[in-house]
């Protein structure tokens, strides 16, 4: 069964089994974004319920424009910036420094991320700034709409558009530096 | 489809991995959860069967009159037995004119 004819079946019959199905899938990515982001297990376990609360509150104003992994991903992450920025602890990861930057010139074909080893992709995104590995996660990982970011991040589109060519290009660039003895 | 790496980043491994390292917290959060959805469910059973009866009761208590009677009344209004209807304020208007 698939996510979706799991949630009309709960939606139906409001049934523990569709419920688990749904949690099993998602419990243990959700908590590893709030714990990446969060960067706390307390906070990261309080958080997954939070947002499996608000998941299932919700399903029904599940709009099937997008993947439903997607509007998870939208959910955790707003909980869990919103959280860091209640509590203040959001030291701006995606700060407007980036932007006003100059031009870098050529973009990177998407291809050359995307076919990147997944052993080396894990690297460099491990290595990258916070803002930057977000970005491109939430481009290529979670597959969100460049307007969709922009509304997550309240930031203009083009801002995004540069945002994501930056972090493209650096990721690129941290590859042939950390790899160049394979290259 | 073109090939994308990044849709493996959170590979089986890893879910096995903070399954193993945070499982019986995710359980636990798991039934956290049902139970949270359950009282919900349960409220809004509650919200649904006596909503509309509290404000039957209201609308009573403030001189109108309630959807059930007034359901009564107009079935009665159709029965062929009762007697001959009166002039309604409107037709007495019109005879005036």
């Amino acid at each position: 069964m698939n996510d979706l004819q799991i949630i009309q079946q709960y939606l139906k019959k409001q049934a523990s089994i569709c419920f688990s199905l749904l949690y099993n899938r998602y419990a243990s990515k959700i908590f590893a974004k709030c714990i990446s982001l969060l960067k706390d297990e307390t906070l990261a376990q309080d958080a997954t319920q939070e947002i499996f609360m608000k998941i299932f509150l919700n399903l029904t104003k599940f709009a099937e424009r997008a993947k439903f992994s997607t509007w998870v991903y939208s959910i955790t992450y707003n909980y869990c910036i919103d959280y860091l920025r209640k509590k203040k602890k959001l030291n701006n990861i995606f700060s407007d420094e980036m932007e006003k930057a100059p031009d870098i010139g050529e973009e990177v074909p998407d291809h050359e991320l995307l076919q990147m080893e997944t052993q080396k992709l894990k690297k460099v995104l491990g290595e990258m700034q916070e803002g930057d590995r977000e970005i491109l996660l939430m481009k290529y990982q979670y597959e969100l709409s460049i307007k969709e970011i922009s509304m997550m991040l309240d930031k203009s589109e083009s801002a995004v558009k540069m945002r994501i060519k930056r972090a493209k290009s650096k990721a690129q660039q941290m590859k042939k530096d950390m790899f160049k003895e394979e290259e | 489809m073109a090939q994308n790496n990044f849709q493996d980043l959170f590979d089986e491994e890893e879910e096995k991995e903070i399954n193993e390292a945070y499982g019986s917290k995710l359980t636990n959060v798991r039934g956290q959860v049902w139970q949270s959805l359950g009282f919900f469910r349960f409220v809004g059973d509650i919200v649904d069967a006596y909503i509309p009866k509290l404000l039957d009761a209201f609308i009573l208590a403030t001189g109108g009159r309630a959807s059930g009677i007034e359901h009564n009344d107009s079935a009665s209004e159709k029965n062929d037995n009762d007697g001959p209807k009166g002039p309604t304020f409107d037709n007495s208007i019109d005879s005036r004119k």
